[in-house]
């Protein structure tokens, strides 16, 4: 199948009714929960993983990656009109988007933001297909050692990226591993860390697991202190930006386009990383940077451009290597799994509908978007007013109720609770979740493959320096580690020297 | 002021390392109790045993580290606190609500868990007064009733409401 007749076959999925409602209701949630501060994309795909599993594993798919690249739509509203972002990749739109409303200039920021999301979102959709295609045929290649390195790549690159602490990353990888090795061993059949409960034999789900630390935990963080927003009082009007808009922010939308998707395909990078890097390269070039903040449409084109083009950078690894680079990725992978579909290269041969289904939804997606945020903008402002006091009694349901239908069991609930209350805790102490499901979702994957090339080798562990891809894969992994103990050895030094 | 850093770890940092390395080592001895094997056989205990000494090394690393921090700054410098300005008593209902619900699901029903925990977490938090919370849950409940279990025919506890 080349690529356009495989485009072909999935607009024919996608234009499926239930398939096209449940992109609608993807993007409609997306945007929902951008515009609503207080939960992110992450939280609320966990919160809605539990309703794919009654549909098709293509209906489900579309459905999560609409709520991701429909956040970042939705982000950018609140980041412009109360100055609070709706979500993370958001944040740097504050700068330049909230000063623009000041000077009665919402309706062409957020305009411009909406637009430049759906350049870069097609932009990066375009270079995904055109990128994973040819990738996934070159990766069916790859073995079990390949899989384990290249795994193991992206597990510690998302650890390395982590903000804040490297040794606490290290620690929630860890534990992430620790956790999915609960259940029972799928070799000798003996039961590991159950703690007696009959319910934990087959392991911890990950439904509970990232309800909990996702759901639950953002809610507490964002409850324990009183919450007080501010709407810009301003009448929203042309949209459309002017010539001159267009003038200044076609540059911007172009890097950001690219520097968005490549940055989207790297582990742990993503759409915070890729609007960060856009806003302080485009300051960087332009002749005025003294002016970037004061309320530019440049610095909302750029950053709002990126964070959508990396939505489709990141799909490239998933979808052409089964790996998934971050977060976002990872809890589609384990929806993936949960419907029996095993995301690699061998996804395109196996469900080529949910290959080009999933490509051919972003672009329908993305036309329904721009609709959405558009002609809209002013229900989604209107929402804004719902306080969350009375939001998180209604997102805490929806996971008590999301938690309960995974098993009909309580004890999926009472999961979910303790490891809202866990990461609530990690929360405060600055650790970082990201990390821990990765390896939750990636450990039991990791051992599979470990375990089978040692069959393929007889045991012998130089499989994995005899295969050039994953001795490449083992050895950057060990040396981004390395050079980090390296570093912190060298600081350690320093410090012993200054006290003597 | 914030307190200093080394590595971007603080004092605090303390209570957690320790709290991973007693896991760690629980680990460890649990997964030796389950047998290791060799690495050509690996038995059911050997990847949580390394998981769990690595686990160990590594938070000993963040203890010593911030332990560190307690020597160097003088007393009087202190770290804003994680906790301050924090409305515990807010936090304690949302929890004691959280826990109620699914220890009362099975025998409630879920029309009468839910609307009790909407109830509480309505008039709580809203200053508004009673019949607002009351409204606004019955018709949640109603809403969530009708599109799970109408539309969506997912299978909720009906407790002792055995007329639906």
């Amino acid at each position: 199948m080349d690529i356009f007749s495989g485009l072909l076959s999935g607009f024919q999925v996608i234009f499926q009714p239930v398939n096209f409602l449940y992109c609608f209701l993807g993007v409609f949630v997306g945007t929902l929960i951008g515009v609503l501060p207080g939960i992110g994309p992450v939280g609320a795909m966990s919160i809605l993983l539990p309703t794919t599993f009654g549909v098709s594993p293509i209906a489900g798919v579309v459905m999560l990656a609409g709520i991701y690249y429909g956040a970042m739509y939705g982000g950018s509203t609140t980041s412009i009109l109360v100055n609070i972002p709706g979500e993370a990749a958001s944040v740097i739109t504050c700068l330049d988007g909230y000063q623009m409303a000041r000077k009665g200039r919402a309706g062409p920021a957020l305009g411009m933001a909406a637009l430049g999301s759906f350049i870069g979102g097609t932009f990066s959709i375009i270079a995904l297909m055109f990128l994973a295609y040819p990738l996934s045929e070159a990766a069916v290649k790859f073995g079990p050692p390949e899989y384990f390195s290249l795994m193991c790549m992206g597990l510690v690159v998302v650890t390395y990226l982590a903000r804040g602490s490297l040794s606490k990353a290290l620690v929630m990888a860890i534990l992430g591993l620790i956790l999915g090795v609960v259940g029972t061993d799928p070799i000798s059949g003996k039961l590991r860390f159950t703690l007696g409960f009959p319910d934990l034999a087959d392991g911890i789900d990950l439904v509970p697991l990232a309800m909990g630390l996702f759901g639950i935990s953002e809610v507490l963080t964002n409850i324990e202190k009183p919450i007080k927003r501010m709407i810009f009082q301003t009448k929203i009007q042309h949209l459309l930006p002017t010539r001159e808009d267009w003038k200044n922010s076609v540059g911007p939308i172009v890097r950001g386009s690219f520097t968005g998707f490549f940055l989207g395909i790297l582990p742990g990078g993503g759409s915070i990383l890729s609007s960060f890097v856009s806003y302080s390269m485009e300051k960087k070039i332009s002749k005025h940077p003294e002016k970037f903040g004061t309320g530019i449409i440049e610095g909302i084109a750029g950053p709002e451009t990126a964070n959508n083009a990396a939505t489709g950078g990141a799909f490239v690894p998933l979808l052409a290597l089964g790996i998934p680079p971050n977060i976002v990725m990872a809890l589609l992978f384990g929806a993936l799994l949960v419907h029996g579909v095993y995301p690699g290269p061998m996804l395109i041969k196996q469900h080529p509908e949910i290959f080009w289904g999933t490509i051919a939804s972003m672009y329908v997606g993305n036309a329904m978007l721009l609709v959405l945020n558009l002609p809209l903008i002013g229900l989604w402002v209107k929402l804004l007013k719902v306080p969350y006091r009375i939001l998180f009694p209604l997102i805490l349901l929806f996971t008590l109720i999301g938690s309960y239908t995974i098993n009909n069991k309580t004890f999926d609930v009472l999961v979910m609770i303790c490891f809202g209350l866990v990461g609530y805790i990690l929360r405060k102490f600055q650790y970082e979740e990201a990390p821990l499901i990765l390896a939750f979702i990636l450990g039991p994957i990791l051992e599979q493959a470990f375990r089978q090339s040692l069959i393929m080798s007889n045991g012998s562990l130089a499989i994995f320096v005899s295969r050039p891809i994953a001795f490449v894969a083992l050895a950057l992994s060990a040396a981004l580690l390395a050079s980090t103990v390296i570093g912190i050895f060298r600081q350690a030094r320093k410090r012993v020297a200054e006290i003597e | 002021m914030a307190g200093k850093e080394i590595y971007g770890l603080k004092k605090r940092d303390v209570i957690p390392a320790l709290i991973w390395i007693i896991l760690g080592l629980a680990v460890m001895i649990a997964s030796y109790q389950m047998s290791l094997g060799t690495l050509h056989t690996p038995g059911p205990g050997l990847l949580p045993f390394l998981l769990g000494s690595l686990l160990v090394i590594v938070s000993l690393s963040i203890f010593i580290n911030s332990l560190t921090l307690f020597k160097k700054t003088s007393p009087g410098t202190s770290e804003t606190g994680i906790w301050a300005g924090i409305e515990f008593k807010n936090l304690l209902i949302i929890v004691v609500a959280l826990v109620a619900y699914p220890l009362l699901l099975e025998k409630l029903g879920f029309l009468i868990t839910a609307f009790l925990f909407l109830f509480v977490l309505f008039s709580v938090f809203d200053s508004r007064r009673w019949f607002f919370a009351l409204g606004a849950s019955l018709l949640t409940v109603s809403i969530t009733y009708t599109l799970f279990v109408l539309v969506l025919q997912v299978e909720l506890p009906s407790g002792f409401l055995r007329f639906w």
